[in-house]
């Protein structure tokens, strides 16, 4: 396997986010992938038959499926050294206290009980391949709200599960959805029944804690008619000199007049790789909107997408990637457009720094008989210094009449006069630089609730730093 | 009659090395696979029923029609390039195919190959051609291959506008069409290119034009596609010296069953450069045309300036545009932004004209040319942007 | 409509597909879990990719480069990422031949 370059992140990101602590699993499953360890993962879990076949079959499509030969080089992957299952403890922790010490303290770190107090939510943090930690609150369960972590949703509610599980990402969508889709553990599952509101965001806490561990967890999330809900997802990660795997799998059905946002927050450690396929659907009149933050990772590629199959429907993606030394950001978004009179937009803007690299990669497609659509897509890339590299890549594919697509996309330098106007009034040149690219990614920030922004922008903080010098 | 080392019987007279030429690339036609969809270039555009062996027959050995200025001014070589590869070989060897490379794709290598006629055109350094200089290339029969290269070489300071005219006899023949450009542009040269293709409509076309611009030169190259059921051009400009000025300019009229495909590449590999690049096309029926092109700024290329947009009319709901257009930026001291849109005729603009007593397909008709015009401003030559609006002329009316 | 016939029934195991040609029309012709025999449009509506390389999953056809799903009776989009149904085409057996009816 190749050396990867290291990021030095400097000490306090490190004291924050690149700590581990010591690995203690009841289960864990032998490096490599076949079909015994497959067996095996969906044995452990008690699964059902058909799921079992449906993993055996996924992992004979991944085997076939060539890797992609676009986007990121990912030929350093050597899936016969990732661990694909490992279970934390024996059963669910039904409350905080009833965790393992050793969680508690990394959740400590991270802050999860105070975002707990504060979205008084219910929190399905997951450590490890599978959610060990989850509350809801009451007023949830009362409203026929279901949010569980996705093997519990299997057990639990395994007619509604198998309606709707794989029918937006079928395993051979991609080479990855199929890894997905054969080695499974943890993810959320939410299902908001008619009409319901959820007025406080759900959230997940991801952490990957064991070396040369993958974590391909599966969300599913089901808006019936006239609901709403805001999913948040942050991720952090310690920080490892070997490779890591992250490949999950998002599906997610928004029916008439619903809406759903989904907000990623992601900073995995920078060796990484974080092939990602989110996908939703979305019904007359439903809103579907991805808010989505990469930055950490040494790999990320993931096109957050919509298809908007009825009319009236309306997808939104809202990206931000940052890119420092040694990393590779291929992130985009997809709007496929079914049915005539709907809308989309996409906008990114992507920072690139100290030899970084970030790549936009979209795909709106127009369907014959799908008129009166609009879409418009905006691109913003910033380098940073000449050693950082931006792309730019949509793919405009138009089948219908009376469609209005736009595509518009700049690449620019921090200007040497915001940089003089600053350090003219006594800024150091590197905060003046961090509150240029804060400027930058504003019209993100101003999406997150409170709590995120603040950590965005503390982020960027943190990479612009670790990158000086 | 299959394609093979007989095929180049056909091809009588030619100069030892360009023998050697024409076997190496019909090694490679013969060694690279057919494109295939999941090679991403070619994934929309597909050449599965595309077989060269029907169209082994060549035409067209010598067969343009230049139509020069009055008197050349001396040292201008103007001639067919098969002649031209007899006597002149200390200029054409070292330039042909060095950046139309004959080993790109199999298509390419066929091309480099079998190609016929096309025109070589040399302009010494400090050299002004006033009048502008055409070659018409005609094909006059079906079934079978019309493969012209145009190998043109600008010295110094030279100024010069030339035009390639691909035209069919027929407009219904079948067959297999290239029409492909190398263009060298020396320091401080000013190039005006026009290529019309007009081939028949059954017909198969693949070209590749590309043109190397050393120091302070300036190209202006305009593309216009009409012809071909099957028509992919790539056009590609590399901007090798600084201060190098490259306006890249199309426009494409598809309709009934056409399919038309550009690949661009405005590849920016020393600093202080500048490309604008504008490709409209309008399309009727049930055309169908993918736009690609792509942007690059290398490395040490600051304070490069590049401009690309892809501007699409679609007038009918069974037509089909793809646009794709593509930025890999490697120096973060540059200008660069681009745009694609994907539009139908504005219907408060045919609102306005029709409640004038404009009947619609007049109106239609006035709408698609004003989508033209402001392109066709830039057409660098009266000649050309005479013949280019009586032919949109005769094809929307 | 016209009728062309394209295979004949001993061709086809049980559970399985085979692309045939009914008058110049690619079909992905498949001998069904329930014994029938079906034919739809072998060009995938997403990408066009035939269909008959693909696996039968029951009732449905699944498409081998990206698992879009149809339905073998109707052509009905079962799974994405197609969105466009495939076309359907009635199959008629007479003793050993199969015959596939596409429109003229």
């Amino acid at each position: 396997m190749a050396t990867q370059p290291k990021l030095d992140v400097g000490v306090d990101y490190k004291d924050k986010y690149g700590f581990f602590f010591p690995e203690d699993y009841v289960f864990k499953a032998k490096r490599g992938l076949n079909p015994e360890v497959v067996k095996e993962i969906s044995f452990m879990k008690g699964e059902p038959e058909w799921m079992t076949k449906f993993r055996l079959r996924s992992l004979e499509i991944f085997r076939k499926k060539p890797m992609p030969n676009w986007g990121a080089d990912l030929s350093v992957i050597d899936f016969e050294n990732i661990f694909y299952y490992l279970k934390p403890a024996e059963k669910q922790s039904a409350s905080w206290e009833e965790l393992p010490a050793d969680i508690k303290a990394t959740y400590d770190r991270l802050g999860v009980p105070e975002a707990e107090r504060k979205f008084l939510a219910g929190v399905s943090a997951q450590y490890e391949s599978e959610v060990v930690y989850h509350s809801l609150q009451e007023n949830l369960t009362k409203k026929g709200v279901i949010f569980l972590d996705t093997d519990s949703a299997l057990r639990e509610h395994p007619d509604l599960f198998k309606e709707y599980f794989g029918t937006v990402i079928p395993p051979a969508d991609n080479k990855f959805s199929a890894l997905n889709s054969a080695v499974w553990s943890g993810g959320s599952f939410i299902y908001v029944p008619k009409g319901v509101k959820v007025d406080i965001p759900l959230q997940a806490y991801f952490r990957i804690n064991a070396e040369n561990m993958g974590q391909f967890e599966r969300t599913l999330i089901i808006c019936d008619e006239g609901s709403f809900v805001h999913y948040i997802e942050g991720c952090t990660a310690p920080i490892y000199t070997t490779d890591s795997l992250h490949s999950a799998v998002v599906e997610i059905i928004v029916k008439k007049d619903a809406r759903c946002r989904y907000t990623t927050i992601q900073n995995w450690s920078t060796n990484v790789f974080n092939l990602v396929t989110k996908r939703a659907m979305a019904y007359r009149d439903a809103t579907m909107e991805w808010v989505d933050g990469n930055l950490g990772s040494q790999i990320t590629m993931k096109y957050p997408s919509v298809y908007l199959m009825e009319p009236g429907a309306k997808g939104d993606v809202l990206s931000v990637a940052f890119a420092g030394k040694g990393q590779h950001q291929d992130a985009g978004g997809k709007m496929i457009h079914v049915a005539p009179n709907t809308t989309s937009t996409i906008t990114s803007k992507s920072i690139s720094k100290g030899g970084g690299r970030t790549s936009y990669r979209g795909h709106i497609k127009i369907y014959p008989g799908a008129n009166n659509v609009k879409s418009f897509v905006k691109c913003d890339a910033l380098l940073l210094d000449d050693e950082s590299r931006s792309d730019t890549y949509p793919y405009n594919d138009v089948d219908a009449e009376n469609v209005t697509l736009g595509h518009e996309a700049t690449v620019s330098k921090v200007s040497d006069e915001q940089l003089f106007y600053l350090m003219s009034r006594g800024i150091p040149r590197a905060e003046a630089e961090t509150m240029i690219v804060n400027g930058f990614i504003e019209p993100f920030t101003k999406e997150l609730p409170l709590e995120y922004a603040v950590e965005l922008n503390r982020l960027i903080q943190l990479e612009m730093e670790g990158s000086v010098g | 009659m299959a394609i093979n080392a007989e095929t180049l019987d056909q091809l009588q007279g030619e100069p030892g090395w360009l023998r050697n030429v024409r076997r190496k690339a019909l090694e490679s036609y013969e060694r690279l696979p057919a494109p295939s969809k999941t090679d991403e270039e070619w994934r929309r555009t597909d050449v599965s029923g595309l077989d060269p062996n029907k169209f082994s027959k060549l035409e067209h050995l010598d067969g343009q029609k230049l139509i020069l200025p009055e008197a050349l001014p001396k040292g201008v070589i103007l001639m067919p390039l098969r002649q031209a590869a007899q006597d002149h070989p200390d200029l054409v060897e070292p330039r042909l195919f060095s950046l139309v490379h004959a080993d790109r794709d199999r298509f390419a290598a066929l091309h480099a190959a079998l190609f016929t006629g096309g025109t070589f055109l040399y302009v010494p350094d400090g050299v002004v051609v006033e009048q502008p200089i055409i070659g018409q290339h005609f094909s006059h029969e079906a079934g079978t291959s019309v493969l012209p290269h145009t190998l043109i070489v600008a010295g110094r300071g030279a100024r010069f506008d030339y035009l390639d005219e691909y035209i069919a006899e027929n407009e219904d023949e079948a067959g297999y069409r290239t029409g492909s450009a190398e263009i060298f542009v020396g320091e401080g040269a000013q190039v005006g290119y026009v290529a019309v293709q007009k081939w028949g409509r059954n017909t198969w076309h693949l070209a590749d034009q590309r043109a190397e611009l050393q120091k302070d030169s300036t190209l202006r190259l305009f593309n216009v596609t009409l012809g071909g059921r099957f028509s992919k051009s790539r056009v590609e400009a590399s901007l090798a010296g600084e201060g190098a000025n490259a306006e890249l300019k199309a426009i494409y009229l598809a309709s009934g069953q056409q399919f038309f495909d550009f690949h661009t590449l405005q590849d920016h590999r020393v600093g202080n450069t500048r490309s604008d690049l504008l490709f409209k096309g309008a399309l009727q029926d049930v055309a169908r045309t993918v736009y690609a092109g792509l942007i690059r700024i290398e490395k040490h290329a600051a304070r490069s300036d590049a401009y690309q947009a892809n501007r699409n009319l679609v007038l009918s709901d069974k037509a089909k545009a793809t646009s794709i257009p593509m930025l890999e930026i490697d120096n973060n001291d540059v200008r660069c932004t681009h745009g694609a849109t994907v539009g139908p005729v504005d219907p408060e603009h045919l609102f306005y004209l029709r409640s004038r007593g404009i009947p619609e397909p007049t109106a239609k008709r006035m709408l698609i040319q004003g989508f033209f015009g402001d392109v066709l401003d830039r057409i660098p030559f009266e000649h050309a942007r005479k013949l280019v609006e009586a032919e949109l002329e005769a094809r929307i009316g | 409509m016209a009728s062309y016939k394209v295979a004949t029934v001993g061709e086809l195991q049980p559970e399985s597909m085979k692309r045939v040609d009914a008058g110049g029309t690619p079909v992905c012709l498949a001998h069904a879990e329930d014994g029938s025999f079906y034919a739809l449009n072998d060009i995938c509506t997403h990408e066009e990719f035939f269909l008959s390389d693909g696996e039968l999953w029951g009732m449905d056809v699944e498409c081998p480069q990206h698992g879009s799903r149809f339905n073998l009776q109707t052509g009905k989009v079962t799974g994405l990422p197609a969105v466009i149904p495939a076309k359907a085409y009635p199959v008629k057996v007479e003793g050993e031949d199969l015959y596939v009816e596409v429109p003229d």
